[in-house]
């Protein structure tokens, strides 16, 4: 709400912001509706993208299908319910689109020297340009998506409409925290002349931590527990837990304090990070 | 392939390699967490399979073969390679006028024109996983190894048909990446999760399956009708690939590039 009131205060006039810090959030915004529609212009892509998402997804199914099929383990959720589960971790891997990939590109080309002199911050550019593309992607994906795994799992979880929905919000809050560490690990190219190398190793941790394989309780209990003191919690498992019927689960309410915790974390490590690579750069050159 | 292509070729990668090992430290660092990215990836597959005991009959070394396979063929793609994998980017840049102007052959040109450094760590850590694997399956080693070079065909070809879509789609280099890192963890799947129509994709649009599927069954079951298929399925990816390419390629602009390569 208080998103739509500033959007509606800053288009009917924003010459009159008098605070500076109203004003930059008004670029960031711009930024991001920018990143919007751009995104949404490149159907075709955004198309092949979500019909990769969707196969990965039943894959998962699948996956799911078979380890109930064959009996090995005693599930404590409705196999349905881990489907559901296994099929909105998927979807948050493609939610967000791959910005250390463009922040990479900006330090290989050079062309972040130029961007540092705007007048605005560029890791909050390229962050608000993140979330523009990711709410073009969760539009498409939280309703076809949704649609095609409803469809070809066949049920709701049985935590219905409200457990999906509100897994499905956190996830997107989950994604912008997700977005930040890609940032991170963009800005790591500063220092190796890549940023797919630690990418790559925060995306396993991802992976592995987050839950994207099973659900973390399955996990041995050292390692749920170690996944527990993780941001990584909350992009993933957290949001997504909320379609596993069962009693064990976080509340809301714990989910969001979380959140905001992780997040207040990680706006200070992204900003220390940034200024610590900038000094570097402004003092050995690019 | 004449002489003059292989000693071309040849200088090619030794270039590459000195591009690696140019910025020593980076590269260190770079070569660590690689392996670590790897490793963490396989210690999944360990959580997974202490829970699970057998997903489709697969067992925790049919992964490491698996996985193996594709650490092998994604590390020489990236070294000898890479150029494929950026192909995307290049079609967008115009940065193939480089290559469409040299005498040399131009898909030869295009994936040694660049390396990933991370490659011969990638190499070394698949190599040594497959070891492993071997040991304890007691595969032939040089079937093994040969059924690697099959994979990185078949992965190359891949990308080489996934990449070149790029002729038809703009600003589509992050989505390829994705996509072929996507291929290469489906390819570490168990088979019996792609069922039904799923098979049919994973040996059709996306031949994964010739990458580590396939193969698997030739390697453990000593099946001579798999070894076949494979080699079916990998000349017939390498085949199409390059069409694919070659069509795209009539499409291909430079447009308005403002620079010179030197």
């Amino acid at each position: 709400m208080f998103c739509a009131l500033f959007i509606k205060m800053v288009r009917d006039n924003p010459q009159k912001m008098k605070s500076d810090y109203l004003k930059k959030l008004y670029v960031l915004y711009v930024f991001a509706k920018t990143s919007f529609d751009d995104h949404m212009g490149h159907r075709l892509r955004l198309f092949f993208r979500f019909v990769m998402c969707v196969f990965f997804m039943f894959v998962f199914i699948e996956f799911w299908r078979l380890i109930a099929r064959e009996n090995f383990i005693d599930l404590p959720f409705p196999i349905d319910d881990v489907c559901w589960y296994a099929c909105l971790t998927q979807m948050m891997l493609f939610l967000s689109p791959r910005l250390f990939i463009s922040i990479d590109q900006d330090v290989r080309s050079g062309d972040i020297s130029y961007l540092l002199i705007r007048p605005i911050s560029y890791i909050a550019m390229r962050v608000s340009e993140g979330i523009g593309a990711m709410s073009a992607n969760a539009l498409l994906y939280y309703t076809a998506g949704i649609a095609c795994v409803g469809f070809y799992i066949g049920d709701l979880p049985s935590t219905g409409w409200v457990g999906l929905g509100t897994a499905l919000l956190f996830l997107y809050l989950g994604s912008i925290l997700h977005l930040m560490y890609q940032a991170i690990s963009g800005i790591t190219a500063l220092w190796l002349q890549q940023a797919e190398a630690f990418y790559r190793i925060y995306q396993k941790i991802l992976i592995v931590l987050g839950g994207l394989y099973m659900p973390i309780p399955l996990y041995p209990d050292w390692l749920y527990t170690l996944s527990k003191f993780t941001p990584v919690y909350v992009m993933m498992y957290g949001p997504a837990q909320f379609v596993l019927g069962w009693d064990n689960g976080e509340s809301s309410a714990e989910i969001l304090g979380l959140l905001l915790f992780w997040f207040a974390v990680t706006i200070f490590l992204l900003g220390w990070f940034y200024r610590a690579c900038v000094s570097r750069l402004e003092v050995n050159g690019g | 392939m004449g002489k003059g292509t292989l000693s071309y070729l040849w200088v090619l990668l030794k270039l590459n390699m000195k591009a690696a090992l140019a910025l020593r430290a980076a590269y260190a660092v770079r070569t660590i967490f690689n392996i670590g990215n790897h490793a963490i990836y396989l210690f999944l597959w360990v959580v997974i399979f202490k829970t699970i005991p057998s997903i489709g009959g697969w067992r925790m070394e049919h992964i490491l073969i698996a996985y193996g396979l594709g650490i092998l063929t994604w590390g020489l793609l990236s070294f000898f390679a890479a150029g494929l994998r950026t192909l995307p980017r290049q079609i967008d840049e115009g940065s193939l006028d480089v290559y469409l102007t040299n005498p040399r052959p131009l898909l030869m040109n295009i994936a040694l024109g660049s390396t990933q450094y991370a490659g011969p760590a990638e190499i070394i850590f698949g190599l040594v996983v497959l070891t492993i694997a071997g040991h304890l399956t007691s595969v032939s080693i040089p079937l093994l190894i040969f059924l690697g070079l099959c994979a990185f065909i078949v992965f190359a070809s891949l990308v080489l048909a996934y990449g070149s879509l790029g002729f038809w789609l703009k600003d589509y280099h992050a989505s390829a990446e994705e996509m072929y890192f996507n291929f290469f963890i489906m390819a570490t799947r168990p088979e019996a999760v792609f069922h039904n129509w799923m098979g049919w994709v994973i040996v059709t649009i996306m031949p994964i399956a010739f990458m580590t599927h396939i193969p698997l069954r030739a390697l453990i079951d000593d099946n001579i009708y798999a070894l076949g298929l494979t080699l079916f399925g990998t000349t017939l990816s390498a085949i199409t690939a390059y069409a694919v390419f070659r069509t795209g390629l009539k499409r291909y602009e430079s447009g308005n590039r403002f620079g010179v390569h030197g």
